[in-house]
């Protein structure tokens, strides 16, 4: 139980920190202080290829697509407080599900992420469910905290809780950074691979199938039973990482403490409309929603790693080096990701870079 | 600091995907009117509506009275909290003269008002002196450049000519290719202006 309640303190001093920054900011439509304006990107126009189209097309696709979601989110909400009906709270709750998933399935919110440790950590199915559904409730949770600790307790505005949105969401794309990093560390230092003194006589499948077991039994696996009842003895070799509980936490909790933007601006909207209880409940349905998608690709990981290591079965320093390589090129892409981010939401609080 | 500037060439690669993940948190639909006079623009008139969340929050911070208008001392409050600090981006507005990036100081008549439950702001936007489109080259962007902010220009019906000399003049929405967004990923448009000679 310490050692989830250190990383937790963690995320919680952070917010702390974030929210006394953001405190002090004074905040015209919600933007801070700082900075001069915004001069425009001084790359010669030549640089670029002129062929952005597809992905120029795309964008705007996603771009209305993002803002009709987040318009009809308002219109059922409106609608629910002029007619207090339930069809309207079905409805929300129905947009809310879709925004879940629409907003899962672009990169972040943890999918990346989830991929890169499943894909370099030795996981049972249920623990990638686990994991998904951590982040799930965490970011329920953090959008939740957030604004009734930012609106209702300390009585912030509207517009400057908005704003304070914005460190929530730097510091979490730093946490992802991080996150990435001690990914590809473990690459690096080859945490998940399989150190088995002697051959592999169970084929990789059976092998799993107990770490299966122990992963319910215990929270964390250790491989030395499997190895025991294969008549291995003695000095037990260093545990193979099974994704383990508190080592899924960090990553769970970088992906999930971003609020979602939906989220937020659904929850100030119904408690300035005085139904913020319809809010937390759109908000659960949205992580529901956002909670499937990750879970979804999670399993994928998990079961495109297990088919890698059992076609990689004749061959253990095969299938460790190739997991070791997930884990590096996963986790720097994750790094990347999380860094891309931090760069843009930076940006966004008015910091020049 | 500067090393994550080092590393964002590389981070490029992955600009398509992380367009996706660009996520506004105000929406706003913009018309812009360029304002002429004897044949100059001296500015652009403004007409920002607000998405009903950030709508929302608007009224629910400076409409205290709740009878669904600003007053006199409502607009001034709200002027001071949420449109004064726009100077430091510029308003939005991204003007280049004769391809020169220009930077829009002041503004003139602010006007918030609140239609259908969205706030709506107007105000114009002005150039440090008059330009003459026949002369030299005068383009318009409304865009925020951290997208912090979607601002939505109709390429058709949101952008205006107006005033006395405009009536010979035309506009076109471009692709600004010096100003990309999430490394190139998209552009953002640029609104041209061009003139007969009169």
């Amino acid at each position: 139980m310490r050692r989830l309640l250190a990383p937790l303190l963690l995320a919680l001093a952070l917010l702390a920190g974030f929210s006394a920054a953001a405190g002090a900011q004074t905040s015209p439509f919600g933007r801070g202080t700082p900075s001069a304006p915004g001069t425009p990107e001084s790359r010669p126009a030549e640089s670029k290829p002129a062929d952005f189209g597809l992905v120029d097309r795309w964008y705007a696709a996603l771009r209305r697509w993002q803002g009709e979601l987040t318009r009809s989110l308002a219109t059922e909400v409106r609608a629910y407080k002029e007619q207090g009906s339930l069809a309207p709270v079905l409805g929300l709750l129905l947009v809310s599900f879709l925004y879940g998933v629409a907003h899962a399935a672009g990169p972040g919110h943890g999918k990346m992420a989830t991929a890169a440790y499943f894909g370099a950590n030795r996981a049972a199915a249920a623990q990638g469910i686990t994991m998904s559904a951590l982040i799930g409730v965490f970011q329920a949770l953090s959008a939740i905290v957030f604004v009734g600790a930012f609106a209702l307790l300390f009585r912030m505005s509207q517009t400057e809780t908005l704003r304070s949105v914005l460190y929530v969401e730097a510091a979490s794309y730093a946490l992802i950074a991080g996150v990435g990093l001690w990914i590809a560390w473990g690459g690096v230092v080859g945490r998940g691979c399989t150190h088995s003194h002697g051959p592999v006589l169970a084929p990789a499948g059976h092998a799993h199938d107990h770490g299966h077991k122990h992963a319910h039994a215990h929270g964390h696996g250790h491989a030395h039973h499997h190895h025991d009842r294969h008549g291995h003895h003695g000095h037990a070799p260093p545990a193979p990482a099974h994704a383990s509980f508190v080592s899924m936490l960090p990553v769970a909790l970088a992906s999930g403490i971003r609020p979602c933007t939906g989220a937020i601006l659904v929850l100030l909207f119904t408690l300035s409309q005085g139904i913020f209880e319809i809010g937390v409940l759109a908000t659960v349905v949205m992580s529901l929603g956002t909670f499937l998608v990750v879970a979804a690709i999670g399993l994928v990981a998990i079961y495109a790693r297990r088919a890698a290591s059992s076609a990689g079965r004749g061959s253990e320093r095969l299938a460790n080096a190739a997991q070791r390589s997930i884990g590096l090129v996963g986790g720097i892409a994750v790094f990347g990701f999380g860094a891309l981010f931090l760069h843009t939401s930076l940006q966004q609080l008015g910091f020049r870079i | 600091m500067r090393a994550l500037k080092r590393l964002l060439p590389a981070l490029a690669l992955l600009a398509p995907a992380a367009a996706a993940e660009a996520h506004p948190h105000i929406w706003i639909r913009a018309t812009a009117t360029m304002q002429f006079e004897d044949g100059k623009i001296t500015g652009i008139r403004h007409e920002w509506v607000f998405d009903d969340f950030f709508s929302n929050a608007l009224i629910a911070d400076f409409d205290k009275n709740k009878n669904k208008a600003f007053d006199p001392d409502e607009v001034k409050e709200l002027e001071a909290n949420a449109f004064v600090a726009l100077k430091e981006f510029g308003y939005f507005t991204h003007v280049k003269i004769g391809g020169k990036a220009v930077t829009i100081e002041t503004t003139r008549d602010f006007a918030p008002s609140i239609k259908d439950g969205k706030v709506v702001y107007t105000f114009m936007a002005m150039l440090p002196q008059p330009v003459d489109p026949r002369a030299v080259q005068f383009a318009a962007g409304v865009y925020d450049h951290s997208y912090y902010v979607d601002v939505e220009v109709n390429p058709q019906l949101g952008v205006k000519l107006a005033g006395g000399g405009s009536e010979t003049c035309k506009f076109a929405v471009v692709e600004d290719k010096e100003a990309p967004l999430f490394f190139g990923a998209t552009y953002a448009r640029r609104i041209e202006i061009r003139c007969d000679k009169k």
